[in-house]
């Protein structure tokens, strides 16, 4: 009975009741226009390949995609 | 070239790109290019405003979706435990970073922060499971159960605790 047994996990809840994502702009060096005016975000903990596939997913929806280097152009 | 509604009809070119910082925080830059001249502030802000708000719903709903997906892996695990352990009690506490809430609706401060984060984790774990409320209970601690003083983003956080029911105890033990 005397099990206590803790889960925990980090969990950033920036929608609702939390921080809300913050959209900052910075110069930022695409392989196709260098130092140019960007509008970032930063998302804390989320898996790198869950963002990208969200990333694709909302620029698809935008039109077609064109792969250059590490970054998504269109 | 893509066109976006709400943003006129002369089409331009999207780049994206993701960074991977320190404290596991990915950020994703994005620049709209109107033909030689990027989106700004300044110099476009009725288009900022546009894709600002764009951008800040597309980083709450992959916040909000990862969230959900962690949450029902824990729930596997939460009703599993269940099943093995009639006799608990689940907390869901919520913790907060030092940041001050800058709000004057509420959440107004921390401590509101930190119960309101855990309600709305309650909500979701209820929604998504056949887990019985009355074995749940939230809690806020603010900012003040920190597991990391070097390292914000890891003190914005859920623990869920799962405590044995000790009037049982209590009763086995006055048996």
């Amino acid at each position: 009975m005397k099990l206590l047994i803790l889960i925990s996990f980090a969990i950033i809840c920036y929608s609702s009741h939390g921080q809300k994502a913050v959209v900052h702009e910075e110069n930022f060096n695409f392989s196709a226009s260098s130092n140019v005016n960007s509008l970032s975000v930063e998302i804390p903990y989320a898996q790198k390949d869950f963002v990208d596939s969200r990333l694709k997913k909302l620029l698809k929806g935008w039109g077609s995609i064109k792969r250059a280097k590490e970054n998504i152009a269109r | 070239m893509v066109e976006i509604k709400d943003m006129g009809k002369m089409p331009f070119n999207v780049f994206a790109r993701l960074t991977e910082g320190n404290n596991e925080i990915i950020s994703v830059h994005f620049g709209f290019d109107f033909g030689g001249s990027f989106l700004s502030k300044r110099e476009h802000p009725e288009k900022y405003k546009i894709m600002e708000s764009k951008i800040v719903d597309f980083a709450s709903s992959i916040v909000k979706d990862w969230i959900n997906s962690e949450l029902k892996n824990e729930e596997k695990i939460l009703n599993q435990l269940e099943k093995d352990q009639k006799d608990l009690e689940i907390l869901v506490e919520g913790h907060t970073d030092t940041d001050k809430m800058k709000s004057k609706s509420h959440p107004v401060d921390n401590w509101e922060l930190s119960v309101l984060r855990a309600t709305s984790v309650v909500k979701i774990m209820l929604a998504n499971s056949k887990m019985d409320p009355t074995t749940v209970s939230a809690s806020g601690r603010s900012q003040f159960a920190p597991i990391d003083l070097d390292n914000k983003s890891k003190n914005r956080r859920i623990e869920v605790v799962l405590i044995p029911k000790l009037d049982e105890l209590f009763e086995i033990i006055n048996n």
